[in-house]
């Protein structure tokens, strides 16, 4: 599992006021994953994904540490985006 | 007195109108006031940051993203008028919008398409200086609105407006700049 490819969600934050209100990634963006990526960088933003929603310990706010979100709330965001992605049995 | 159009949808921010400050029109320009990419990102090309590599465009490469204005319009390598509102990707929250960067010369290169993890702000310049970088709405090359949102750059106020300077006395007028997005 490569922790980097966290990442790729994570610059969402970039320019988000509101992280709280966040619910997911909607189905039309969901939908892209296939066109901006390949099956095997796909799978690997997959296995991260899971790796940080069954570890909400991790130092998530170090992959980003400029950004002024704390550490449960990445978290949250990233289990959202989790559940998005599962969720639809597109991917 | 002239009428302020109301702030189209999906727009905050000001409407930039000021008396431009920069060199005028056809004079050479050179920016000063320039940003170094974020050190976090260093060998992002070579896929230790993203997992996935980010395109480094080489001279060639970039020419095809290079916009200039034309009588007020943007308009790209092709000759067409520019337009955003079908940018997108998976990993976006700026929907409608292209990421652009201007260098210290005051060429503009912009991209509908932004794949986080392959292509960024700092694929244009390969990691190198830009005078300033952020998102930009574009209607039938009408410039609607920009910001300085860029996490690889960051660009300070200073350098959105020396690049809304740029833009307006170029013939780009009307657009808007949104808040504090960096």
């Amino acid at each position: 599992m490569n922790i980097n490819f966290l990442r790729i969600p994570l610059t969402m934050l970039y320019g988000m006021v509101d992280i709280d209100s966040f619910t997911g990634l909607p189905p039309e963006n969901v939908a892209l994953l296939q066109k901006d990526y390949s099956p095997a960088e796909l799978e690997a933003i997959r296995e991260a994904l899971k790796y940080a929603t069954a570890n909400p310990g991790f130092d998530f706010k170090a992959q980003f540490p400029e950004l002024a979100f704390s550490n449960r709330q990445i978290y949250d965001f990233l289990v959202k985006i989790h559940h998005s992605i599962e969720g639809t049995g597109k991917v | 007195m002239p009428t302020i159009p109301t702030m189209p949808a999906g727009v905050t921010g000001t409407r930039f109108d000021l008396q431009p400050m920069q060199a005028g029109m056809g004079q050479a320009v050179r920016f000063s006031n320039v940003q170094q990419m974020d050190s976090h990102y260093h060998n992002e090309q070579h896929g230790a940051v993203f997992g996935t590599s980010v395109k480094y465009l080489n001279a060639e490469e970039r020419k095809a993203y290079q916009v200039t204005i034309q009588n007020g319009l943007l308009i790209d390598a092709k000759g067409q008028p520019v337009d955003t509102r079908n940018a997108s990707t998976a990993f976006a929250n700026n929907k409608g919008r292209a990421i652009f960067v201007m260098d210290p010369q005051g060429n503009i290169y912009l991209s509908n398409e932004q794949t986080r993890g392959k292509f960024h702000h700092s694929s244009f310049m390969a990691g190198g200086i830009v005078a300033t970088a952020g998102d930009i709405r574009v209607e039938n090359g009408k410039i609607i609105a920009i910001s300085r949102k860029s996490g690889h750059y960051r660009p300070t106020e200073a350098q959105i407006t020396q690049f809304a300077d740029h833009i307006y006395h170029q013939g780009a007028h009307g657009f808007y700049i949104d808040p504090d997005i960096s």
